[in-house]
């Protein structure tokens, strides 16, 4: 251990800060790290990121009812803890990808009745249901294809959305609506449809245009303790500014980490 | 199999919840990468007595780090003491001549070597790992015990990444330990190795 604390505003993991008893002959770390070091604090207290009291979940958690006044778009997605939401070779014959089956572990053995799919702890049991609660469905045209837009009945009989940049010619699915006119329009719709429910959102890459347009309101994240090393990845071509997240809720089951993230506007 | 028996070998990171452990083009005079230092503002906390001062303070009372050489060379070869004196582990895959780190360091070019005789050197207490580098290659010999992910709430869009894709299958991992900290989740995850 140290007899000294570190110098402040300084991150020990990529900034030498304990330059106090080097021994003659060593290379010492440019003094530029230290400059830079508090350059970024500077740039923080910029942005008004001061240090807030270390009392874990913001505010919001506490105040926040489940249903909000307005309808949010809610994602939800297991994602490996290296990112990923398939295993490699994702196509229609193999929806998840070569073992990507590890990432529904967290669900029920599933069937063909959605209760099937209820989880059996009782943590993972408060998102599954919430899930179900949702009263409308947005999905990308991968994801609704590969899942033959569950038949045209995710659950509850609450309609799909699924933005296109085309409407296919036969549309078998009744409860499907295909939405030509951007994703906007197609957040707008499903909010409209789901009334005082959020919506649920499924899918990584209408995910990303979510987040883009500003349209995501929350990521429902199963994190799953595996790492699955290649398959798609969740957060791929977002932008480089950064989206700041509130974590709100971290339920821990046996076999998943819930995390629960709102979206700072 | 090696946690069970002495210390662990822990990764410490800071990633953000799209997989960054750096902005974009980290190099000499942006070690963090552009705006990286996103990742760091937990840290502002590491001498309260809050779950980010109790993370900290594990990190600090590791008794050996284990490097690669790309995060070394960027942190300035931590002027040879990362802390307390510890020694510093390095790992490359080449050695230049005549080039002996400072300090505490030492280079080395075989994975199992280094975690061996980092794990002698710690004794009772932990090794620390960091780097991307170094995680990757300690994973793919087996030799990584734990892993420290200190979330960050953000998505950074673009930059460095922890994990990089490999096609040596599953490893499967199991959460022992939730902190919760100002602006990070401090997750521990054992690796369970297979036999």
């Amino acid at each position: 251990m140290t007899s000294e604390p570190p110098s402040p505003a300084t991150a020990v993991f990529l900034l030498a800060d304990h330059q106090a008893g080097v021994p003659e002959g060593v290379i010492k770390a440019p003094p530029r790290v230290g400059v830079e070091a508090d350059a970024l604090a500077l740039a923080r207290a910029k942005e008004g990121l001061r240090p807030r009291p270390d009392v874990g979940f913001p505010q919001s958690h506490l105040t926040r009812t489940l249903r909000g006044v307005m309808s949010r778009v809610i994602l939800y997605m297991a994602m490996s803890l290296d990112g990923f939401i398939t295993g490699p070779g994702d196509g229609k014959e193999n929806p998840a990808g070569v073992g990507g089956m590890r990432l529904m572990e967290w669900l029920g053995g599933g069937g063909s009745e959605v209760s099937a799919w209820r989880p059996s702890d009782s943590q993972s049991q408060i998102v599954f249901d919430e899930m179900m609660s949702t009263g409308a469905v947005i999905t990308g045209r991968r994801t609704g294809e590969f899942a033959d837009y569950w038949g045209g009945d995710h659950h509850g009989g609450v309609p799909i959305f699924v933005p296109a940049h085309t409407a296919p010619a036969d549309n078998r699915h009744e409860r499907v609506h295909f939405v030509t006119e951007g994703i906007l329009a197609c957040a707008e719709q499903a909010k409209t449809a789901a009334g005082d429910r959020d919506v649920l959102l499924h899918g990584a890459y209408t995910a990303q245009e979510c987040l883009k347009a500003g349209v995501l309101d929350v990521l429902e994240i199963q994190l799953m303790p595996v790492l699955l090393g290649q398959g798609r990845l969740l957060f791929e071509g977002l932008p480089a500014n950064h989206i700041e997240l509130d974590l709100v809720r971290a339920l821990e089951a046996p076999k998943v980490l819930h995390l629960r993230y709102e979206v700072r506007r | 199999m090696t946690g069970s028996m002495t210390a662990p070998i822990r990764l410490y990171m800071s990633t953000s919840l799209d997989g960054f452990i750096a902005g974009p083009d980290d190099r000499a005079g942006q070690e963090l990468g552009r705006d990286g230092g996103r990742l760091f503002n937990w840290m502002d906390d590491r001498m309260s007595e809050g779950p980010n001062g109790q993370v900290f303070g594990e990190l600090m009372a590791t008794g050996a780090v284990i490097s690669g050489r790309r995060t070394f060379e960027l942190a300035g070869r931590w002027g040879g003491d990362h802390h307390g004196g510890v020694p510093i582990h390095v790992l490359t895959h080449h050695v230049d001549e005549g080039d002996v780190p400072p300090g505490s360091a030492k280079f080395y070019t075989d994975v199992v070597a280094c975690a061996t005789e980092a794990r002698a050197a710690a004794g009772d207490r932990a090794v620390m790992a960091h780097g991307a580098g170094a995680a990757q290659a300690l994973l793919q010999a087996g030799q990584l015990d734990e892993l420290e992910i200190h979330l960050v709430p953000v998505l950074l869009g673009t930059g460095r990444c922890l994990f990089e894709a490999r096609d040596t299958g599953h490893i499967e991992l199991q959460l022992i330990r939730r902190l919760q900290g100002r602006d990070a989740t401090h997750l521990r995850y054992r690796v369970r190795h297979h036999t």
